[in-house]
């Protein structure tokens, strides 16, 4: 084999935690830069700004959205965190309230200000993950390699942004990250992580990230030989104690078990499924793993912390659609590191013009947000609201065969009907979910199952295999449609009761 | 010791894949069409099987599919099974040659290892094992041209060969040019050594246009699939969950990172063969095979580097002794071959002689997944849709669709196809549509299979 590989310039290897690529620059030594290169990446985050509150100002059409707001309402009414009594009798396995601080939040600015406050609350979480986002960038590069990290870490992480609980892991994994990379580089520990994995475990079950990136980076360290024994243990101390932290919200511990729920789900969701790199958000993430990688390959020896994190910011994308943004939120920092190497000029710090800018944008985009979501936002989307009087007539606990789009919406918008499926797919076994995709694709036994469920009516996507067959086989009739929906009636059967045996 | 013990070990698993029942679609479809040109047949305009298809079918891998049909003729299908053996094994064997040639034979054996279960969707009974062998000796050759900077002229007739049996030939000239625009990037090249070097994927190119199906066959690339991509199973991007993915990922990731972390500087070349093999990865479960073979040296010269020590060559003893050892594994293979393979697998054989005996010119609906066979075993059916889904459009994929789902319309679509016979799983839509909407009765069933018929 010929002798085709160089060894690195310079001679001894360096490592990130140089002068160049580590601590801030001191005054003294900050080179100028130019106007710009200081203002036109803070510029393209403020442009980012506007384009997550043209994103937030449309009608709410997220599926989930809905019985999120049941949630907050019900626990707003009697601060029980105990099962979802009543919901349905269809939804027999058991459900822990995982997202339970957010669903409050958004109760009661829904019951403040309507979906309008709602669409605002999602346009200014955007708004914060982008910042965030930018900040913990900026601790590793200059503006503008912070920027278009940004921009791209944003791409990347956009799949998954609706206005659900999960942004909260969102911008606290970015939280995590940054501090974990700090705490790289100082090797003191960030205490203050237990209680943030405390808020974040009343928030949303991907609490266990924020621990894990904790976790890596302990063991980086200790791979990299930087740590001392009792250093090493303080580390991991803090990353244990999130952990049992997140046994002591409200919920108990038996939130700890959590995460290891959607397994046997995860099938029958789609946003589970592998993510495909023929989407634009995998395709740019995986796009930054081989940028990464590139750059790390042609510039100085990787420590082990950010060989850490990258091989966690893979696993996680590479896991599931949804999962994409948390890869893409990992690798961000370092994305933004590696393109700081690239740039003739040395990182500057954070000035406060900067951030202030940044602030007075924000502002401005959410006072913008504010005033123009009463029009844009105020009915929902996605959902066949022209057949709420119909179902409004219905009378109580009427079984509704639906389709698992419109189950949130029923159980928000007609809580005294019952919807043979709805969102909250933990909550149903895998054998009723098996049966339940049967009866959607009309295989052999779907009569019995829809005569199981004791639906005398249905509510479901015009033009669906089910659809059709209720009404060319079974007799249905369809009684009216709207949105692409059609609500069928069955003639034929008496009202049945599937809370009684 | 160790090393002769691996060796072992991956030839009797070489084996194992090659050799059982023949049950793959795509072996009946090609075999058909072996007959079909054995026999003085052709696709022309309009096609002998499906006459509504919407494009002329190129059988652009007529060499193994005329080959695979005269072993089936001398040794009926225990020889398709034997043949799929002889590809695995020849396999693994160039991928182990890759890789010997960079690292000592634990590395390289772990490495080859790991291609070939990276590789495993491609271990059937198709010309694309074929392909993927011929893949595998492309990337040794330009790995001897990135060192020596030689030309390897031999790769021209291999791929006048691999573009009449796969159409993977185009990639095997793209992996050449991606080679030599890394050397240039190492600054390895000058004007005569770059021009030598793209003479081979040039005349490469060239030789593509001389087989028998002609220049045609240089566009196939753009065009086979271009409308229908989504309604082919493999053809779908890949995913992690996957054995085959998840493996060649790993690979890949130890490479890359192992480079990471190295004090050493990985040439542009090989940075670019890492590249093509993360992005074949996750393209398409198709290519998942590609990044297998491609990350194969890559990680063998990894995991030598972490040894510390330059690696050994192999001595010509035991180099004869390992071929020795392959020539006796395809020995060995052919009475396991006739015991373990004589009969087909995952087909309702039990509807064989039903399908035979219907007349000439039925037309039957059938899943997908049986159409080959069924085009095998009664050719005198016209099926509704069959698996050469670059034959129909996008209008006939979508109607075959809603079909298959019983969704609005599907009675239309029956109706228009004129179909009065069908071959669908019978715990499926179309069956239960079929009986309780149409009262079509079922004349037999088998392995999962319902025959159903208009009354």
């Amino acid at each position: 084999m010929s002798s085709d590989v160089t060894s690195r310039e310079g001679g001894a290897v360096k490592t990130p935690f140089d002068s160049r690529n580590g601590e801030p620059i001191s005054p003294e030594a900050e080179v100028r830069s130019s106007l710009l290169i200081r203002v036109l990446p803070v510029g393209l985050v403020m442009l980012m700004f506007a384009g997550v509150t043209h994103q937030a100002l449309q009608p709410l059409t997220d599926p989930d959205i809905w019985w999120h707001l049941r949630m907050g309402d019900e626990l707003r009414d009697g601060w029980n965190f105990g099962q979802t009594q009543g919901w349905t009798p269809f939804a027999t396995a058991n459900w822990v309230r995982t997202q339970w601080l957010p669903e409050v939040v958004q109760s009661w600015i829904n019951s403040a200000f309507g979906l309008p406050g709602v669409a605002w609350l999602f346009g200014v979480s955007l708004m914060v993950i982008v910042a965030v986002l930018y900040l913990v960038c900026r601790r590793q590069a200059g503006t503008l390699a912070a920027a278009v990290a940004t921009a791209v870490g944003f791409i990347g992480m956009s799949a998954s942004l609706s206005p659900r609980p999960h942004l909260v892991s969102f911008v606290l994994v970015l939280v995590c990250v940054d501090a974990w990379l700090q705490t790289a580089q100082d090797l003191r520990p960030r205490w203050w992580l237990i209680a943030l994995t405390w808020i974040w475990a009343c928030s949303h079950g991907m609490w266990f990230v924020g621990p894990l990136v904790g976790l890596t980076v302990t063991v980086g360290l200790v791979l990299d030989r930087r740590l001392r024994r009792g250093q090493a243990f303080q580390l991991f101390l803090v990353s244990i104690l999130g952990c049992v932290a997140a046994g002591l919200t409200p919920v108990g511990p038996q939130l700890l078990r959590t995460p290891f729920a959607v397994g046997d789900i995860s099938g029958f969701i789609t946003e589970w499924a592998p993510p495909s790199i023929r989407d634009v958000a995998p395709a740019m993430t995986f796009a930054v793993f081989a940028i990464v990688v590139l750059m790390w390959t042609r510039g100085m020896r990787v420590p082990w912390t950010h060989v850490g994190l990258l091989i966690l910011a893979m696993g996680w994308a590479l896991l599931s659609a949804r999962t994409v943004t948390l890869g893409a939120a990992i690798v961000a920092p370092l994305f933004a590191g590696s393109l700081q190497d690239l740039l003739p000029r040395a990182r500057a710090r954070v000035r406060r013009p900067e951030v202030a800018s940044l602030a007075v944008a924000g502002f401005v985009c959410a006072i913008v947000l504010a005033l123009a979501a009463a029009s844009t936002s105020n009915v929902p989307g996605a959902v066949p609201i022209g057949l709420d009087s119909r179902l409004d007539n219905l009378p109580p606990k009427t079984v509704v065969l639906n389709s698992y789009a419109v189950g949130g919406w029923l159980l928000w918008r007609h809580p005294s009907l019952i919807p043979v499926i709805d969102g909250r797919t933990e909550a149903y076994t895998v054998p009723y979910l098996s049966d339940y995709g049967r009866a959607i694709a009309v295989v052999k036994g779907w009569q019995g199952i829809v005569k199981t469920t004791g639906a005398r009516w249905a509510l479901l996507q015009a033009g669906s295999p089910l659809a059709t067959a209720l009404t060319e086989r079974l007799g249905w009739n369809s009684v009216d449609s709207d949105r692409g929906y059609v609500l069928l009636e069955n003639p034929s059967e008496p009202p049945h009761d599937p809370t009684r045996p | 010791m160790l090393g002769y013990l691996l060796l072992i070990a991956l030839g009797a698993v070489g084996l194992m894949l090659g050799i059982r029942p023949v049950g793959e679609q795509s072996a009946w479809l090609h075999l058909s069409i072996g007959r079909q040109l054995i026999g003085g047949g052709g696709f022309g305009r309009v096609d002998p099987w499906v006459p509504w298809a919407t494009q002329p079918y190129i059988p652009t891998e007529w060499l193994p599919d005329v080959a695979a049909y005269k072993l089936y003729e001398l040794f009926g299908l225990s020889g398709i099974a034997w043949l799929r053996a002889a590809g695995v094994l020849l396999l693994l064997a160039v991928t182990i040659w890759s890789a010997r040639r960079l690292a000592d034979t634990v590395p390289s054996l772990i490495a080859a290892g790991a291609a070939l279960v990276g590789a495993g969707h491609a271990l059937t009974a198709r010309p694309q094992l074929l392909g993927f062998v011929l893949l595998s000796l492309a990337v040794v050759a330009w790995w001897q041209m990135a060192s020596d900077l030689r030309p390897r002229w031999w790769l021209v007739p291999l791929t006048w060969v691999w573009a009449s049996s796969h159409g993977l030939w185009v990639v095997g000239i793209g992996f050449g040019v991606v080679t030599i625009a890394g050397l240039a990037l190492d600054r390895r090249l000058t004007w005569v050594s770059a021009r030598r070097l793209l003479a081979v994927p040039a005349l490469s190119l060239v030789a593509a246009a001389l087989t028998p199906i002609g220049p045609a066959l240089l566009l196939t690339p753009l065009t086979v699939g271009r409308d229908v991509r989504d309604f082919v199973g493999e053809w779908q991007a890949s995913s992690a969950h996957d054995l085959a993915t998840f493996v060649t990922l790993c690979m890949l990731a130890l490479v890359a990172l192992s480079w990471a972390r190295s004090r050493r500087v990985p040439p542009w070349w090989q940075i670019a063969h890492l590249v093509v093999a993360f992005v074949a990865t996750l393209a398409m479960e198709r290519t998942v095979a590609v990044g297998a073979v491609v990350a194969a040296p890559l990680l063998a010269q990894t995991m030598q580097s972490w040894r510390g020590t330059p690696y050994v060559a192999l001595p010509r003893r035991d180099a004869m002794a390992w071929l020795a050892m392959g020539v006796s594994a395809l020995l060995i293979a052919v009475p396991l071959a006739a015991t373990f393979a004589p009969r087909p697998t995952d087909v309702p054989t039990g509807l064989q002689s039903a399908l035979s005996n219907l007349p000439a010119g039925t037309v039957v609906m059938e899943d997908t997944n049986m159409s080959a066979w069924v085009g095998w075993v009664a050719p005198q059916l016209r099926p509704v849709k069959d698996s050469r889904s670059e034959i129909f459009s996008r209008q006939q994929h979508l109607g075959y669709a809603r079909l298959v789902a019983a969704a609005p319309g599907w009675d239309r679509i029956l109706d228009r196809s004129g179909a009065t016979r069908a071959l669908v799983l019978t715990d499926s839509p179309l069956a239960a549509a079929l009986h309780e909407r149409e009262g079509w009765a079922t004349v037999g069933t088998d392995d999962g299979y319902s025959l159903m018929g208009r009354p």
